[in-house]
């Protein structure tokens, strides 16, 4: 039980961090230098994941997932289940709860960069394309890094959202986080204890492990 | 290259400028600080589009910075953190599909030979700006926008990198606009100018001229002379037949030069007298005698064809009854005479 929930749990966090770093990292770079009227609504909606209680937004989704929404009902027919109570489900659903956590370390990097560094690559013959891969990625390291330690820990750390829309189905969608709620209710307290210590002690390391890299490499984070 | 350009840069204040520089034209840009000069460089470069109006080069527009045939160096060296030199200046080549240029010979001249392996992010300011001066020159692009490219260098430094400069635009058949507040390399190295005053562009063809009228209170005129050898530790340079004597440059070549003289430091003398110290002597015929503000008189003088011009004061003027179409000897002592490089 324990095992298959800590397996789906670092799947469920891995996919999750991969594709909200696909999503993040353009969107992180236009942020970083736009002068738009949209950014500040852009902004608005990616932060709200930190302000608003798991439960609505895991509430909203799992409406859009129904089988009744347009959205829920085209998943079902391209691929024969439904979104809601399903793996893709909860990704998406991490991926929206996590997404501050990965964005806005991404984006305070390349805003640190200026625009001196693309200017500088430009005059150089390189694209936007190229001077942001071989030039502006490798500048943005230490903020790839934590962006992609900070989704990984929220994602993992995840429970509300997770409950809403994919409920406590044991290999599918039963996460650490649901499991030990699961044990507290069934007043299983020894596995409980293991689990909750567990996520204590790991959250911890891979905090500090960041924390104490970052003061090397000279870049806030959070 | 051609640009018809006003761009506004806010509400009011719009820079105006307007003119062609030819293939491999070497121009000096002046103007006093925040007149625009950079605002110009990055509108010339393609990295600011202007708001209105349009550049072209070789009769097509000119694309965006990494389109273009324009490279530009930034008045602060931008430092890629992430490169050594040596991947710095490799990345610079990286598009240059064109010319091989002597990146290490140019390495060693700026002293950065020892330092192929260091991080870029290691680098002083001084070292950084020759490194970002040379990973531009890797790119072997037809024009060199130079922003206070040469700011953080001592002055041997600077001689070495407008030496490359110089060599890179023979090799290439580039063409240069140096911003600099020091005169040096735009001594060194420009032919022409382009001046930003009160937001608007004006185009002079000579460099020296515009240089010399900048100075104030101080009037320059510049020689263009040859090389010839040395004699008694002096560079014996050639004006027409006159001979005359400056300070043994560091570096120098038998060819033309170009020296530069101040007014207030020539004086005249009619008839021939003996010297006895080094003293430059020039036949010269008066062009005009005209009075100054300050009480002095500015004298034009016509040395073997090129305009030299001399401040005296009018007691001198009138001992010596100068006047229009005289026959006179413009002198001077050798360390008057600055040297301003060959091209």
């Amino acid at each position: 039980m324990i095992t298959s929930a800590l397996f789906l749990t670092l799947k469920l966090a891995l996919t999750t961090t991969l594709f909200l770093l696909i999503i993040c990292l353009p969107l992180a770079s236009w942020l970083a230098n736009t002068r738009s009227w949209l950014k500040p609504w852009v902004e608005s909606v990616v932060a709200l994941p930190l302000v608003l209680p798991p439960t609505v937004l895991g509430f909203y989704l799992l409406l859009l997932m129904s089988p009744q929404h347009p959205v829920g009902a085209w998943w079902q027919s391209t691929f024969g289940q439904t979104l809601a109570f399903s793996f893709w489900g909860l990704v998406i659903g991490s991926m929206a709860y996590s997404l501050p956590f990965v964005l806005q370390p991404l984006q305070r990097t390349f805003e640190g960069q200026g625009r001196q560094i693309s200017e500088a690559a430009y005059t150089l013959g390189a694209s936007p394309w190229r001077a942001f891969w071989d030039i502006r990625l490798p500048l943005a390291l230490p903020g790839l890094v934590a962006a992609t330690v900070l989704g990984f820990a929220h994602t993992v750390g995840e429970f509300g959202v997770v409950l809403m829309i994919g409920g406590n189905i044991p290999g599918q969608t039963q996460v650490l986080s649901i499991l030990l709620f699961d044990q507290v209710e069934s007043l299983n307290y020894t596995l409980a204890h293991q689990i909750a210590g567990g996520l204590v002690v790991t959250s911890l390391l891979t905090l500090f492990s960041l924390y104490r890299w970052n003061s090397h490499a000279a870049v806030r984070v959070g | 290259m051609q640009f018809d350009i006003r761009h506004t840069i806010t509400a009011n204040n719009t820079l105006i400028c307007r003119g062609e520089f030819s293939p491999g034209e070497k121009v000096a840009l002046l103007g006093n600080s925040g007149a625009g000069k950079t605002t110009l460089l990055r509108l010339l470069s393609g990295l600011l589009p202007s708001t209105q109006g349009a550049v072209t080069d070789a009769g097509v527009p000119m694309g965006h910075g990494w389109q273009n045939q324009v490279t530009l160096v930034h008045q602060q060296p931008v430092m890629f953190a992430h490169h050594t030199v040596a991947q710095t200046i490799a990345y610079g080549a990286k598009y240059n599909r064109v010319h091989a240029l002597p990146m290490s010979h140019w390495l060693q001249r700026l002293d950065l030979e020892a330092l192929t392996d260091t991080s870029c992010a290691k680098l002083s300011g001084g070292q950084a700006q020759r490194v970002a001066l040379l990973r531009a020159l890797a790119t072997g692009r037809r024009w060199v926008l130079l922003d206070e490219a040469f700011s953080a260098l001592d002055s041997a430094r600077l001689l070495a990198a407008c030496d490359i400069v110089a060599d890179y635009c023979r090799l290439t058949g580039a063409g240069l606009v140096v911003a600099s507040h020091q005169e040096a390399p735009q001594r060194f190295l420009c032919q022409s100018a382009y001046l930003i005053d009160e937001n608007v562009g004006r185009y002079e063809a000579n460099v020296f001229s515009a240089l010399n009228s900048r100075i104030e209170g101080q009037l320059w005129s510049t020689l263009y002379v040859t090389a010839d050898q040395i004699e008694h530790g002096f560079l014996r340079v050639c004006l027409g037949d006159d001979p005359l004597y400056v300070s043994q440059p560091e570096h120098w070549q038998e060819g033309h030069a170009r020296v530069s003289i101040a007014a207030g430091d020539v004086s005249l003398a009619i008839g021939v007298e003996h010297q006895t110290s080094m003293v430059n002597r020039l036949a010269a015929t008066i062009i005009e005698i005209r009075p100054r503000e300050d009480d002095r008189m500015l004298v034009s003088l016509d040395v073997g064809g090129q305009l030299l011009r001399v401040l005296i004061s009018p007691w001198s003027c009138a001992r010596l009854g100068l006047q229009q179409g005289q026959a006179v000897f413009a002198e001077f002592k050798v360390g008057a005479v600055q040297w301003h490089g060959q091209l």
